[in-house]
């Protein structure tokens, strides 16, 4: 009885103690993301007090999705575009370069801290700033044309800046997404790298294995569980870029890089915009991103769990 | 589970609780203050600083401590002399608080409305009930009629602007977007005091490279002559003729493209043009994309304006890049502001091409920012008191002077501001015309469908369009924007 009385209390004071966390979660995170959901359905334009707020129905998902909005839903579709652009390149280029750069410093046994600190570069500088440096490198008269016109390659000179002509913008900005994505990526690969048994190898070189069968049969399933959170974690990054889109480009040059998350915040915060269109577009994006997420788990979450197992 | 561990577990559950009440305290202090009472809005991102630390033993006492909210880095020196002017005549403090960028300052304003936290005053863009959060701004039509000398020294477009007109409850009418309450106002009404006034359409020229060319550093007569002025300095001095924002569609589109389209085709054929009844592909209207097209083939233009925003385009032209950069009155002051010598300046409207159908149109200066009071505020009068004597004609100079703006009210001794916003002042038209009178009007370049001709403009500008390209682009989206807002 004595037992259960202060097993009691002693669970009371857990709760009491956790109480603080949990109020602010319910107060700051679960109600935003429920008043969110909420104002998705509703109209209401910039400016307005949220007491103005008018029932729309699906009339938002359909203005940017349907067309019931001529001019919204173009610029919607050039940025989703955008979006699975930079996706796209986050898988195809990101997950094969961690990789060998990962599985290139596990193998150096000189250099090692020097490589270690050139990439993760990108993740202790002020990400702000690094963006301000890259616009002027892409500047019409920045360090990348003026290396061109060294090399007398004139004709590859970008006139209008790199991150200024309509073709070469958005995969300018897709290096720069790349550049700050790769260490994230590149830790998790070299993490998993290191924790491979290394008497593995020897049983298998032993055995008679060769380097492409050890890569398959012993590397391989023990990355592909990691490599599922890559993918998922870049594209996140992709489908959620903005910082460096507003800081660089704004979504210009003529919406060539523009992304849904830039045109989420012009109409949450710009004047003719309305929070509740906002809102329905941050909630397509992230069903979106949801799907791609499950996408992913099932091509190789699933088998490679049970494998690794 | 012993007795010693359950009492450690209660002396951090206490500890705990204690800690968040201190630190919950430290908060409402800070809050109080800064606002004697009233709360006040998030100071995330914001700089506050006290307008006058220390009052003169001779200045009357008072505990009253107003906050004043603004988005406008450059007039906050203006704000502060005025509030310091202030204290020692009433006692009273006033505390700026500034937040950047506008996006982030709206939000915050529009956050602090629904949790009735306004501050006691705050600055918006200067347009009738404009930021009245349904009822929270002070209504000063009846303190105007009281004090008609008060009333009396504005510019008359300057309160015009600010004033509920019977065109804007019918706009509001038939405005999905408006509230009910905007939709009740009469007109009359005033829900802000307009503090400065100005006008955009100014072209800014740099007299050095104008006259390296050869040429004189003068306002030319026509559009062309002004065309044919940039093609003599690009081919004299290399240096392109022209930068502008075209990052930013409204710059291009409300700077320029408006009053010159006006000046060519006359009141009935721009009207139709803004109603979207005359078309941009029309051989009468295309002359806004044919420009930008000319400009470009002739290499005119400065390499990158395309992605370039209004303080990065100001910078470009005061470094020398350009021969011409389009801005507004309020340029001047971003341009000495970046260290360009003001006598490397010479500035004009927008001309007007030679056959125009008003060549001469007045640019009349209109209300740019506009003061509103917190009409639930603890200290309302005090704040009535402040606004009104910021827009005294002794608060009106010193603010000017501070922040290089142009006042918004008539200043009977010109020579007690500084000579550039005397300059700037003369150059433009108390009277009230066509243009003043019509702002619906011309106000249509800040509609959805004039983001597709920016668009356009930009691909143009890059070459990847032609002017009929981009003029057909908008006209679809033109139609589209007419058939849903008839």
């Amino acid at each position: 009885m004595n037992y259960r009385k202060a097993a009691r209390r002693e669970a009371l004071a857990g709760y009491l103690l956790i109480a603080p966390a949990v109020g602010l979660f319910i107060v700051i995170g679960l109600f935003t993301v429920l008043f969110s959901i909420v104002l998705s359905f509703f109209s209401l334009p910039q400016g307005q007090l949220i007491w103005n707020a008018k029932f729309a129905g699906l009339d938002n998902f359909k203005d940017f999705l349907l067309g019931g909005n001529y001019i919204l839903s173009g610029f919607f579709r050039q940025a989703i575009v955008n979006n699975m652009w930079i996706a796209f390149a986050m898988v195809v280029i990101v997950i094969p370069l961690a990789l060998i750069i990962a599985v290139l410093l596990e193998k150096a046994t000189r250099g090692v801290r020097l490589f270690r600190t050139i990439y993760l570069l990108p993740m202790v500088t002020s990400s702000v700033a690094i963006y301000y440096v890259w616009q002027g490198l892409y500047d019409p008269t920045g360090s990348i044309n003026q290396l061109l016109a060294s090399f007398g390659l004139d004709s590859w000179i970008a006139k209008n800046g790199w991150i200024g002509e309509i073709h070469t913008a958005l995969p300018a900005i897709i290096i720069t997404i790349v550049w700050g994505a790769l260490p994230h990526s590149l830790i998790l690969f070299f993490a998993g790298l290191q924790a491979v048994d290394t008497h593995l190898y020897e049983a298998a070189e032993i055995d008679g294995a060769n380097a492409w069968q050890k890569l398959t049969r012993i590397t391989w399933p023990i990355l592909k569980p990691i490599t599922v959170i890559v993918i998922i974690m870049n594209l996140n990054v992709a489908l959620q870029v903005f910082d460096q889109i507003w800081v660089m480009t704004k979504g210009g040059p003529a919406g060539a890089t523009q992304v849904v998350n830039v045109l989420v915040y012009q109409q949450a915060f710009f004047q003719d915009g309305d929070m509740g269109v906002a809102n329905a577009m941050g909630w397509t994006m992230f069903m979106l991103t949801f799907i791609l997420s499950l996408l992913s788990l099932k091509l190789f979450g699933d088998k490679s769990g049970r494998e690794s197992h | 589970m012993n007795k010693a561990n359950l009492r450690g577990k209660m002396f951090a559950i206490i500890a705990s609780l204690s800690l968040v009440f201190a630190l919950a305290a430290c908060g409402s202090k800070n809050s109080d203050n800064g606002n004697n009472g009233a709360s006040s809005p998030s100071s995330t991102s914001t700089s506050s600083e006290s307008s006058s630390e220390q009052s003169e033993s001779a200045s009357p006492k008072s505990d009253v401590k107003l906050t004043l909210s603004h988005w406008k880095v450059s007039f906050d020196p203006g704000f502060k002399a005025v509030a310091e002017a202030f204290k020692q005549k009433t006692g009273i403090t006033v505390e700026t608080q500034t937040t950047t960028p506008d996006a982030a300052y709206s939000q915050k304003l529009i956050a602090s409305a629904a949790a009735a936290s306004l501050p006691d005053i705050w600055a918006t863009d200067a347009s009738p009930a404009y930021r009245a959060f349904d009822g929270k701004a002070y209504e000063w039509s009846g303190e105007l009629s009281k004090d008609e000398a008060w009333k009396k020294g504005f510019l008359p477009a300057a309160l015009s602007g600010v004033t509920v007109a019977q065109a804007n409850i019918d706009a509001w009418a038939k405005d999905e977007k408006a509230s009910d309450w905007q939709k009740a106002t009469k007109p009359g009404q005033v829900y802000g005091i307009p503090i400065d006034v100005g006008a955009f359409y100014m072209i800014y020229g740099n007299k050095k490279i104008v006259e390296q060319a050869g040429l004189e550093a003068k306002e030319p007569a026509t559009f062309e002559e002004w065309v044919s002025m940039m093609k003599t300095v690009k081919e004299k001095t290399g240096t392109p003729g022209f930068v502008f924002a075209g990052n930013v569609g409204g710059v291009y589109n409300a700077w320029f493209v408006n009053l010159v389209d006006y000046m060519k085709n006359g009141e009935e054929s721009f009207t139709k043009f803004m109603n979207r009844e005359e078309k941009l592909s029309d051989p009468k209207h295309i002359w806004a994309l044919k420009f930008i097209e000319d400009l470009t083939k002739d290499g005119l233009l400065l390499p990158g304006a395309a992605s370039l925003d209004i303080d990065p385009a100001d910078q470009a032209f005061a470094q020398g890049k350009a021969a011409f950069s389009l801005g507004g009155t309020f340029t001047y002051a971003n341009l000495t502001a970046i260290g360009m010598n003001a006598d490397d300046v010479f500035s004009f409207r927008v001309p007007a091409f030679k056959d125009s159908v008003v060549p001469d149109a007045k640019v009349s200066p209109f209300p740019l920012v506009q003061l509103v009071v917190n009409n639930e505020g603890p200290s309302k009068e005090a704040a009535i008191e402040f606004v009104k004597f910021l827009t005294s004609e002794e608060g009106q100079v010193l603010y000017a002077n501070n922040a290089y703006d142009l006042p918004s009210v008539q200043i009977k001794d010109g020579s007690k501001l500084n000579s550039s916003i005397q300059a700037m002042a003369s150059s433009l038209s108390s009277e009230s015309n066509w243009w003043s009178e019509n702002p619906a009007i011309w106000q249509q370049v800040f509609k959805e469908d004039w983001k597709v001709l920016s668009t356009g403009m930009v691909k143009v500008m890059l070459g990847t369009s032609t002017a009929e390209d981009a003029a057909a682009e908008y006209d679809k989206a033109a139609a589209a924007y007419k058939k849903a807002n008839p």
